[in-house]
């Protein structure tokens, strides 16, 4: 009986101790928030924030907005294809992406790569056209442009490092260390209610910048965030954090193992400097001349000999048309566009509309063989690129801070990941769609590149020379090449391009391996600070 | 008395932590400066010639008709420079193509060539790179406890308890900075140009010495005024790592902060009218054009050069080129002026005066391509005139020159040989030094105003 009274006695005792613990650690954490909210290195680092982040967000919202009014300018023309087009050969359709308002957060690729893709008979795209720059003025890409997370990548690892360089060597000089540990206060929580103050003082200052972003996002009309939106910038927050926690974990470490606050805070700005600045460029750098890609010039130079193998092969099909139709002179009256590309052709007699259809019939799936001929070529350069990307990403993903960058991107839809996943959509889509011509024998219609019906067209030249006559008389068109009289065609049935975009989820689980290295090189701090700090000499 | 202070700043420097990570950095950063550079100009280098190649051979199927071979819009890519490493002066991410034909400078491009459009954007590392950072961030760390540590230590009163006056100590300490962190610069140099003789990528030449010299000064001038800002930090505050704080804060505005800021104003102070005005603008101004040619301006004979309908077409479409080329023209020079109006600006950022220094005395960067850009100018005058007098030569040629058709001039073939051929102009390298004299001796001028207000500010310090 004694026994168990003294086990439940104990186990009382643990509680209390537990509880005054638990109590020890929320002490440590408020003293050392109160401390830190008032030192001058987080004031300092505070009205940088203040300064910055509003200027920032504000030029980026203003730079989104452009973006958007291109986008609703592109849009409108992808859709005029459509809704304008007097032949079927007229339509080339062109895919267009809108551009996301966490684009202000993070810019990732957004403004390297385009934000169309045209997807003609003769091409399949490699590459997004569109604005591919930040400004019209392309020499201003010789200027550091940041973005809200890079500033957030830089001053907060800096404030972090500043907060938590002295953590232990501080207490040790001021000689309240061991007061402090004499009493029951175990190490761990020591420990933890330090880092816990750090983080504390952070959540403010996150709050703050978050806040002011929001207020400048509520107010620009353009604007308008969705629930999905919101989850993400809420996950970016949460991101951020464990971004920080690195800097203040690291900045323990190191503080558990110099001697001197002056030596920790020495080493740390190296390795803040050299992690932030130094690394991602070089391993960056590296990685790009590691991975060799092929020249894009010269890819282009190999899909041009395709071109002129094509030609080739077109002009042989001319004269092989030619006899089958009897065809010498091919007079085009009206026509507007080009050989196999966007063509219209009318008022024009009928021998040489019969010629026309026949070559459409024969040379339209010739170009789009050779369209899926040239993407070979151009799949191989894009997949060299998409190796070089990822060599190059977790080799600088050895930095914290661009782990940072590429997570955000990834919540902000600025990554490669979310244009790659577009331009497949619009690939797929064109597949779709000029299999759509083939299935419903488009190419082999007059109606392919002639806004006549077969019984309208004239037999001979005169009766096309008086049709063009009559219908200049009536119609009267604005320039020589206003054919909007002709009218347009019925596009309803046609499959248009619709883009779904990618959830959070198969967004994140690509960034799956760097995140989880975040995570387990935190882990990892913990544990060698805590080690760390159990020898540590207090005296 | 001052050179003792320097041995002994020279001493203290030798034993410190700061010293061992500092060289360590430099080695590495210098190191992969070198390989990345080998690698990268190399695969350049092999591109731009197999390209050229492949230009040539293009150039000769054109040469069959002479009107083809002028009218032909032509891309002219810049060189890859051969001293690149010591620094890119941003050539990947502006414009680096010119594209022009017999009758216009048409426009220019940065051509995709070896770039990554998904890699996210990250400078290359060369010798510039590696000042700009790590150099001025180590001249900061190195002086940000001159006089504030000292006090700490309490041995600043000590100090001046000997005859030395205030401001020989203070020019001892920013001289044994100075000169500690320049050995780190030769050093890696040596390193890497070693690096470099060894792969056998890169001819080192007289101007290439002289280039190095030059990249020296400069670098030597950026060192000494990030120490002064140092310097300033140290004597702003009793405690040193209050120092270190202002000192790293002004580091990142002067490194990060003035060319983003300068570079968000710039729309905003410097307004450039957008390309969707300006194709607008080109194409009002070919309505306007179209409509005052008469009738029978579209049509064309192919077979008869002389139909009168050619002349008329090659009179419009020569002024819808002009036209147009004078709305471009305009839009051009208002972003050069934009881009340069903004230079200036950022030039507050020491920095951003030591990258101009390079890029005027390797000219480099935008000094490179606005040269091209102008002398390109004047090659295709020349290349003009040659086309008109071929085609004078030629009877079956009406001699109605239109910049995008063949129906109204020579069709003869061209022998390639005779045409002129644009070459990219050297620049001597004196010409370039004195370019970039205005730079050295802003960097001289910005040193010497920020060692004047430490030393102002250490004369009130009090050093007990």
């Amino acid at each position: 009986m004694p026994t168990v009274s003294c086990l439940t006695n104990t186990g009382y005792h643990l509680n209390i101790f537990n509880i005054i613990f638990k109590i020890m650690i929320l002490h440590i954490a408020k003293k050392d928030f109160l401390d830190n909210f008032t030192s001058a290195r987080f004031v300092a680092g505070f009205l940088l924030c203040l300064f910055l982040v509003p200027f920032t967000v504000y030029t980026g919202t203003r730079l989104y907005e452009s973006r958007v009014d291109k986008y609703q300018r592109d849009a409108r023309e992808a859709d005029e294809i459509f809704t304008k087009a007097q032949v079927y050969a007229q339509i080339q359709p062109v895919a267009v992406i809108q551009p996301s308002p966490l684009t202000i957060f993070s810019k990732g690729i957004s403004e390297q790569v385009g934000s169309k893709a045209s997807l003609s008979n003769s091409e399949i795209p490699t590459f997004a056209t569109g604005i591919t720059t930040m400004y019209e003025n392309q020499f201003l890409n010789r200027f550091v442009s940041l973005d809200f997370i890079n500033i957030l990548a830089i001053i907060l690892s800096l404030i972090g490092v500043f907060l938590s360089y002295d953590i232990f060597s501080r207490e040790k000089e001021d000689g309240t260390l061991k007061l402090l540990l004499s009493n029951n206060v175990k190490r761990s929580d020591f420990f933890l209610g330090k880092v816990s103050g750090i983080l504390l003082t952070f959540i403010p200052l996150l709050l703050v910048c978050y806040i002011l972003v929001f207020i400048i996002l509520w107010i620009s009309p353009s604007v308008s965030l969705s629930a999905d939106d919101y989850a993400r910038i809420l996950l970016l927050f949460v991101f951020s954090l464990l971004y920080l926690s690195f800097f203040i974990l690291l900045g323990s470490y190191i503080s558990s193992k110099a001697g001197t606050s002056s030596t920790s805070l020495i080493i740390n700005l190296f390795i803040w400097c050299f992690l932030l600045f130094l690394l991602p460029n070089s391993m960056s750098y590296l990685g790009k001349n590691i991975v060799k890609s092929d020249n894009y010039s010269i890819v282009r130079m190999n899909t041009m000999d395709l071109d002129n193998e094509f030609w080739k092969k077109y002009g042989e099909l001319q004269k092989q048309v030619k006899a089958e139709t009897g065809m010498v002179y091919t007079n085009w009256n009206l026509c507007a566009g080009w050989n196999y590309g966007p063509v219209l052709l009318c008022f024009t007699t009928h021998d040489v509309m019969k010629y026309e259809r026949r070559m459409h019939e024969l040379t339209a799936p010739m170009v789009l063989d050779y369209a899926g001929k040239k993407w070979h070529l151009q799949e191989v350069y894009l997949n060299q690129l998409f190796h070089q990307q990822k060599i190059v990403k977790y080799l600088s993903c050895l930095s914290p801070s661009e782990i940072l960058k590429y997570v955000s991107s990834s919540l902000c839809k600025s990554d490669m990941e979310n244009h790659v996943d577009f331009m497949n959509q619009a690939r797929n889509y064109r597949e779709q769609f000029f299999n759509y011509y083939k299935e419903n024998k488009i190419f082999s219609s007059y109606n392919y590149f002639s806004p006549h019906k077969e019984s309208e067209i004239p037999k001979t030249q005169e009766e096309a020379m008086k049709m063009v006559a009559q219908w200049r008389s009536t119609a009267k068109p604005e320039s020589t090449f206003d054919l909007s009289s002709l009218g347009f065609i019925s596009t309803a049935g046609l499959p248009r391009f619709t883009y779904n975009e990618r959830g959070i989820i198969d967004g994140l689980s690509d960034q799956l391996w760097i995140f989880a290295g975040l995570i387990s090189a935190c882990v990892v701090l913990i544990w060698i600070t805590y080690s760390s700090l159990i020898k540590y000499d207090i005296r | 008395m001052l050179k003792t202070i320097i041995i002994r700043e020279l001493q203290n420097h030798l034993y410190s932590l700061r010293f061992i990570f500092a060289l360590i950095l430099t080695l590495f950063l210098f190191g992969v400066s070198s390989m990345s550079f080998i690698a990268e100009y190399k695969e350049q280098k092999n591109t731009h010639e197999q390209g050229m190649v492949k230009f040539q051979e293009y150039k000769k199927d054109l040469a069959k008709n002479a009107s083809r071979f002028a009218q032909n819009r032509t891309y002219l890519p810049l060189a890859p420079r051969n001293s690149g490493f010591i620094a890119s002066c941003q050539e990947e991410n502006i414009p680096n193509t010119i594209i022009y034909s017999a009758f216009n400078v048409f426009n220019y491009d940065i051509s995709e060539g070896n770039k990554n459009p998904f890699v996210l954007p990250l400078k290359s590392v060369n010798w510039e790179f590696i000042l700009v950072l790590l150099f001025s961030f180590l001249a900061i760390i190195f002086t940000f406890d001159a006089v504030s540590g000292e006090k700490e230590m309490r041995t600043l009163a000590l100090g001046l308890s000997n005859p030395v006056s205030r401001g020989i100590l203070c020019a001892g300490k920013l001289i044994g900075t100075v000169i500690i962190l320049t050995m780190f610069v030769v050093l890696g140099i040596i390193v890497s140009v070693l690096i470099l003789l060894f792969s056998g990528q890169t001819m080192i030449t007289y101007t290439t010495v002289a280039e190095i010299g030059g990249f020296l000064l400069l670098s030597l001038l950026l060192i000494a005024c990030s120490s002064c800002v140092g310097l300033l930090t140290s004597v702003l505050s009793y405690r040193s790592n209050t120092s270190l704080l202002i000192g790293l804060m002004v580091w990142l505005i002067l490194l990060l902060i003035i060319p983003h800021t300068t570079l968000l104003l710039s729309n905003r102070l410097f307004p450039v009218e957008s390309s969707e005005v300006i194709i607008q603008n080109t194409n009002n101004s070919r309505k306007t054009i179209e409509a005052g040619f008469p009738e029978g301006k579209w049509r064309s004979e192919s077979n008869n050069p002389f139909t009168p309908d050619h002349q008329i077409r090659a009179n419009m479409q020569m002024e819808f080129m002009l036209g147009e080329k004078k709305i471009r023209d305009n839009w051009y020079n208002s972003q050069f002026s934009q881009y340069l109006n903004t230079s200036k600006m950022t030039l507050i950022s020491p920095m951003f005066i030591f990258e101009m220094g390079n890029e005027h005395m390797l000219n480099g960067g935008f000094q490179r391509f606005i040269n091209n850009w102008n002398d390109l100018h004047t090659y295709q005058e020349q290349f003009l005139t040659w086309f008109k007098a071929f085609d004078s030569k030629d009877d079956k040629s009406p001699h109605w020159y239109n910049p995008y058709e063949d129906y109204s001039t020579s069709k003869s073939k061209v022998n390639i040989d005779e045409v002129p051929v644009y070459s990219e102009r050297i620049v001597p390298f004196t010409q370039r030094l004195s370019r970039s004299g205005i730079y050295i001796a802003l960097l001289s001028i910005y040193t010497a105003i920020l060692f004047y207000i430490s030393f102002v500010l250490f004369i009130r310090y009090d050093v007990r």
